[in-house]
């Protein structure tokens, strides 16, 4: 191999060298953020969000009775789902559930960062809307105490234990993202908090 | 159990359940330290998948089948010890090379390099963010198989759990719940850092790839000639690629390396996979660990199966075209025939040739089935058993097909930077060095072209052919699908720094087309026979075995 082609070599191991070097700086300068107390803190500040959402909703609805998450607003659904997707017993249908959880906004006792779930009839059950007793007075955004730690995988109350279509007659239910928002009674929704 | 030591027993779990297997799989070789907790959280995988589908708890599957793979591990070595072939695993060949002090010596800085650079970027993992996806999907999957085959079968099939896609694979749920079962720790924050160490992991064995590909250069280097200050300079180039590798992966994924999510742990391993099965010079050795690192990608996510179904073919073709009937004019040269097989010419059809290489490489067959089935597998059981669909690709279709071809193509192109980059690093090192990367045994840039490709047309498929609103699923979730992509880019940029180092620095004997045979069959870089005898001993002397040197070659012997 001649001069030129080490040289050309040299050249391609350069580009190679200077290729890797800046996605590596810019890997630690990700890492480094991601690591930083700012990220940290904000981190916990949604890690505690979660966590007061599903303190809420617990006071709200035991896991043995299936529920129902509003679609009202729109992307809300997810959230209130994140809060209780672990515990609670999920089903895509207003009417087959005891209790519909929707997230309001909310600034009273009872809010988590301006947010809080209230609990409205479902099909099976109760007529009457459940009050959100609010638990941010004692576990708020930054408490440790969620529904994970107090009603984890160990309750046996998976969301489709009992819930799912093995062990419920009936066609095959809809997608939930594709079934239609369920119409609110009048009145029906209101917090306490 | 507070989280750190409830990761760390979890993870001791893995290593100590796929140590023996692992060792038996490759031997002694860098790699092996994370192939280790990857064969366990396999093997997790595998027991997740039984729960979910058959009957039972996942710690009792996981159980049974860690004890009957050791067991099957702990016969092979004894059978092995009984022939005299002690302490030398499947490989074999590895530690004949301990006297190989350079091979040893650079692949244990490389060893310790790549596991600092991972660890460092590890260290993210203080944020404890629990991402959408980590919350509503692989940390939900772990509870449910945590709770046992009863829960996690009513979940494949409720409908009312979309966002959670049941049907995707089960080895990240299965690893947390078998962490969550041994640590009696069953949170969130606990899943997320085990979820966030066998990313770690699996980023380490394909780091791997390029310390192991740098050390075997470098020793080329010295047996051609070359002094010991160039050799190990070529070493360097492979140990700081495969650190600079690490590093820029993390900064590929971002947060979501850390946060729960997987698409890091597939892509990984896939990347680890294609370097292994693709780059590095073919063996049975780097051919198992392909297949384990392919298997645990495929069980990982939907698009690891998809990546190591297209790697499967790719290994298919690569090793059909360094048959040992090759022709003259085939560019990787001729292999010495392997036991077992037909002489050449003999064979007249393709039929007969094939069954004749099927015939003679059972035991690559038998891995490459292995692997293909582990990626496939779960995705047809899924269809089988009736799992409700993926939300994605079900349902009402949200635009038209051009629409989300448009819309998908801009996306990825903006998306795909680094892989453009590995792309043109590699036609400029394909026309000025692609003889020597041949004569050094490292596989074609362009295997690595057509795994990217492929993987690259069929996320680009999915968003086309799915029914989710376009512009919304590419916002939440491009960046993450192009982690692969990227990631084998920069793999492949690190593939040609060191054949670039070795071509500046290397002795004229072996970067000089002069100092070559003259004839191309034969080139002492040609791929090593992979026969089966000489498969199960041979992997291309990445790893120090002197048995190449002796007999003229290096990476194989010379005809």
């Amino acid at each position: 191999m001649g001069l030129l082609a080490r040289i050309a070599a040299l050249a391609v191991f350069c580009a190679a060298a200077t290729i890797l070097w800046s996605y590596a700086s810019r890997g630690e300068g990700t890492v480094d953020v991601l690591s930083s107390s700012r990220s940290v803190r904000l981190a916990q500040f949604f890690d505690g969000y979660y966590r007061c959402l599903g303190a809420n909703a617990r006071r709200l609805v035991s896991p043995d009775e299936p529920v129902h998450i509003s679609e009202h607003p729109p992307g809300a659904w997810i959230t209130v789902a994140k809060a209780v997707e672990r515990w609670a017993d999920l089903v895509d249908r207003r009417s087959e559930a005891v209790v519909e959880l929707r997230l309001v906004d909310s600034t009273g006792p009872g809010s988590c960062a301006g947010r809080s779930i209230v609990a409205l009839p479902g099909g099976l059950g109760r007529s009457r809307s459940l009050p959100s007793r609010g638990p941010a007075s004692r576990s708020g955004p930054a408490s440790r105490s969620g529904p994970a730690s107090r009603s984890g995988p160990a309750s046996r109350s998976g969301p489709a234990s009992r819930s799912g279509p093995a062990s419920r007659s009936g066609p095959p239910r809809r997608s939930r993202l594709a079934a239609g928002a369920p119409q609110l009674r009048a009145g029906s929704a209101e917090s306490r908090s | 159990m507070s989280t750190l030591p409830a990761v760390l027993v979890t993870m001791a779990l893995f290593t100590a359940a796929g140590l023996l297997p692992a060792w038996r799989l490759v031997g002694w070789r860098p790699v092996t330290l994370f192939l280790s907790p990857l064969a366990g959280m396999l093997m997790a995988g595998i027991a997740g998948a039984f729960t979910v589908l058959v009957a039972g708890g996942v710690l009792r599957w996981f159980v049974a089948i860690v004890v009957s793979v050791n067991a099957a591990a702990l016969a092979s070595w004894l059978a092995h010890r009984e022939d005299g072939e002690e302490a030398q695993g499947l490989a074999g060949h590895h530690e004949r090379g301990t006297a190989d002090h350079f091979s040893s010596a650079w692949s244990l800085t490389g060893l310790v390099c790549v596991l600092g650079s991972v660890g460092w970027c590890l260290r993210s993992v203080v944020r404890p963010r629990i991402g959408f996806d980590a919350r509503s999907i692989w940390l939900e999957h772990a509870t449910w198989i945590y709770l046992g085959h009863a829960t996690a079968h009513a979940a494949l099939m409720n409908a009312a759990l979309p966002f959670a896609h049941q049907s995707y694979p089960p080895l990240g749920g299965a690893v947390v719940a078998i962490g969550w079962s041994v640590s009696h720790t069953q949170s969130y924050r606990v899943g997320q850092v085990i979820l966030a160490t066998a990313t770690a992991v699996a980023v380490g064995a394909a780091g791997c790839v390029l310390v192991e590909l740098g050390t075997a250069t470098g020793r080329r280097l010295r047996v051609h000639g070359g002094g010991l200050l160039p050799a190990s300079l070529v070493a360097t180039a492979g140990v700081i690629a495969a650190v600079a590798w690490c590093f820029g992966v993390y900064g590929l994924a971002g947060g979501s390396a850390t946060n729960g999510y997987v698409d890091l742990l597939w892509s990984a391993s896939a990347v680890g996979a294609a370097g292994f099965g693709l780059a590095m010079p073919l063996g049975s050795s780097s051919l198992r660990v392909a297949a384990v690192l392919m298997a645990t990608g495929g069980l990982t996510k939907n698009e690891g199966a998809a990546a190591g179904a297209a790697l499967v073919v790719l290994l298919v073709l690569r090793w059909w075209k360094h048959r040992p009937d090759v022709g003259p004019g085939d560019d990787l040269g001729a292999l010495p025939p392997a036991a077992g097989l037909p002489p050449q010419g003999m064979g007249s059809s393709v039929t007969a040739r094939l069954a004749s290489i099927v015939a003679g490489h059972s035991r690559q067959v038998a891995w490459g089935i292995f692997g293909l089935a582990s990626v496939i597998a779960w995705p047809l059981t899924m269809i089988l058993v009736g799992a409700q669909p993926d939300p994605d690709l079900s349902g009402r279709r949200h635009g038209s097909i051009a629409s989300r071809l448009d819309a998908t193509v801009r996306s990825l192109a903006d998306h795909l930077h680094p892989a453009g980059l590995a792309l043109a690093v590699g036609v400029f090192g394909l026309l000025l060095m692609g003889t020597l990367r041949r004569r050094l045994g490292i596989g074609a840039d362009p295997w690595i072209w057509a795994m990217g490709a492929a993987e690259v047309l069929a996320t680009a498929a999915f968003y086309v052919i799915g029914t989710t609103v376009i512009d919304f699923w590419l916002a939440t979730s491009v960046d993450r699908v192009t982690i692969f992509a990227n990631s084998l880019g920069l793999a492949a940029i690190g593939y040609w720094s060191v054949v670039a180092a070795a071509a500046a620095l290397g002795p004229r004997s072996l970067v000089s087309p002069a100092g070559a045979p003259a004839s191309r069959r034969g080139l002492p870089g040609a791929d090593p026979p992979v026969g089966p005898r000489g498969a199960a001993g041979s992997d291309g002397g990445l790893s120090g075995a002197p048995s190449g040197v002796q007999s003229g070659g290096v990476l194989h012997q010379s005809p």
